[in-house]
C-alpha cells in the first residue's frame, strides 16, 4: 500500500491519537552532537489547518447537497471569509473525501446547468463527528491558553 | 480561453495523475470558472475583466496542480507500479489470450477433427471453420492488440519512452518467437496434446526467423506510438 492509502485508511479508521514511537534527533547543548531518542510523538494529532477544508466541508454538506463553487462561497459567508480556500483546490478534497467513502457525487442539471453535486454519506457523518469532536477540544485548549487558564509560572 | 486548461492537462498526466481523474478535476475547474465568470459580470465588470478575476480566484497553475498531484490516490497504476503495468500485465495478458487460442484449437481438434493426427493445415468448412477461425484471430490478433493497448496507455499518460519500450520488446519477444505445436502421445490415441513453447531460431544460418519475426511484430506495434509521438512534438512545438 502507497503512503497515502494507508494515511486516509487510518484516518478513516478514526484513529486521531495513535501515539507512535519513533526516533527523533535531539540535539545536546554541551556537545553540539545529535543524540536519538525513542520519543513518543502523536503522529496525526492535527497540525492545525491540516483537516479543517475536510471538516468545513462536511459539515457545509451534511446540511444540503452543493456543488463546488456553492461550497467555497458557503465557505467564505459562513466564517466571514476569515477562512477562504483556493476556490480551485477543494476538489482534490472533494474527490478524495468521495474515494475514501465519506461523500457522495452525482451530476445534475438544474436551470440549464450541469454539475456534479456533493452529499454526505453515512461514513462521512461519521467522519464529521470524530473531526468535530478532535477540533472542539483543540479549540477548547487555546481558548484556554490564550485566556490565562491551566497556565504554570515558567521558572 | 487561457491556456491554463491544457497547460494544467499536461503537468497532471506528466505527473502521473489518472486520465479520468484529470478530466473531471478539469471539467469541474472549467464550471467553477464559468460561475465565477457570472458572478463578476453581475458585480459590473465587464466580461475580459471578469474572466481575469475569476481566473485568479480560481488558483495559479502551481497551486492547482499541487492540490492534485499532492493526493497519491489518484494516480495511475502505470505511474504507481510501471512494472506491473508494462512487464507484468502485457505478459499475463498475452499468455491468457493464447491459453484460450489453444483451448479452441484443441476442443476443435476434439469436436470437429477425431480422426486427424494434427489440426493444423487440414481444409475445415462452415461451423468448424468458423470455430478455427476465431481461435487463429485470437491467437494472431492478441499481440498487436496488447501492443497497441501498451501505445495508447503510454501516450494517454505521457510516458517516458522506457516502461512502454520494455512493455513492446515482451510483446514483441513472446509474439515472434512463440510456436505452437500438437502431437498425439500414441498413434492409437484419440485425444492430442496441444503446447507452445518460445524459439528465437538457429543462429548458424543468418538471422533466426523468430528475431525477425519479433522486429516486424514490434514495428507494427510500435508504430501508432511513434505517431503519437511525432504529432505531440510537433504540437509542443
Amino acid at each position: 500500500m502507497s503512503f497515502g492509502y494507508m494515511d486516509a485508511l487510518l484516518r478513516f479508521l478514526h484513529l486521531p491519537l495513535r501515539l507512535t514511537f519513533r526516533s527523533v534527533p535531539v540535539t545536546c547543548h554541551t556537545t553540539n552532537h545529535k543524540v536519538y531518542s525513542s520519543v513518543a510523538i502523536r503522529e496525526t494529532n492535527p497540525n492545525f489547518m491540516n483537516g479543517v477544508p475536510e471538516l468545513l466541508i462536511l459539515r457545509l454538506i451534511q446540511q444540503q447537497e452543493m456543488y463546488g463553487y456553492e461550497i467555497v462561497q458557503a465557505i467564505r459567508s459562513r466564517t466571514g471569509a476569515v477562512i477562504s480556500v483556493g476556490e480551485g483546490v477543494v476538489y482534490p478534497v472533494l474527490h478524495a473525501l468521495e474515494r475514501a467513502g465519506a461523500l457522495r457525487a452525482k451530476r445534475k442539471t438544474i436551470n440549464g446547468r450541469s454539475r456534479i453535486y456533493y452529499s454526505v454519506t453515512p461514513a462521512g457523518s461519521r467522519r464529521l463527528q470524530d473531526l468535530s469532536e478532535t477540533w472542539s477540544s483543540m479549540a477548547s485548549a487555546i481558548r484556554d491558553m490564550l485566556g490565562g487558564q491551566n497556565v504554570e509560572a515558567v521558572p | 480561453m487561457s491556456k491554463l486548461f491544457p497547460e494544467l492537462r499536461e503537468r497532471l498526466l506528466l505527473a502521473g495523475v489518472a486520465p479520468r481523474h484529470v478530466r473531471r478535476y478539469l471539467a469541474e475547474l472549467a464550471e467553477h470558472l464559468a460561475d465565477l465568470t457570472a458572478e463578476e459580470i453581475a458585480a459590473g465588470r465587464n466580461r475580459a475583466e471578469a474572466e481575469s478575476v475569476a481566473f485568479l480566484r480560481l488558483g495559479d497553475m502551481d497551486e492547482l496542480a499541487r492540490a492534485m498531484i499532492e493526493q497519491r490516490q489518484f494516480q495511475s497504476w502505470s505511474a504507481r507500479a510501471p512494472w506491473a503495468m508494462f512487464g507484468l500485465a502485457p505478459f499475463l495478458l498475452l499468455a491468457g489470450c493464447w491459453s484460450v487460442a489453444l483451448f479452441i484449437l484443441w476442443s476443435g481438434w476434439q469436436a470437429f477433427l477425431p480422426e486427424a493426427t494434427t489440426p493444423l493445415g487440414v481444409r475445415v468448412h462452415g461451423i468448424a471453420n468458423l470455430y478455427f477461425q476465431l481461435g487463429k484471430a485470437i491467437y494472431l490478433g492478441a499481440p498487436i492488440l496488447t501492443g497497441w493497448f501498451i501505445g495508447v496507455i503510454a501516450a494517454r499518460q505521457r510516458l517516458k519512452t522506457l516502461w512502454p519500450a520494455a512493455g513492446l520488446a515482451i510483446v514483441a519477444w513472446m509474439g515472434g518467437t512463440g510456436q505452437v505445436h500438437t502431437f498425439l502421445a500414441a498413434p492409437a490415441q484419440r485425444a492430442g496434446h496441444v503446447s507452445m513453447n518460445f524459439v528465437l531460431g538457429s543462429l548458424g544460418h543468418g538471422i533466426p526467423d523468430g528475431l525477425v519475426h519479433a522486429l516486424v511484430l514490434l514495428s507494427i506495434t510500435t508504430f501508432p506510438y511513434i505517431v503519437w509521438h511525432l504529432r505531440n512534438a510537433h504540437r509542443l512545438a
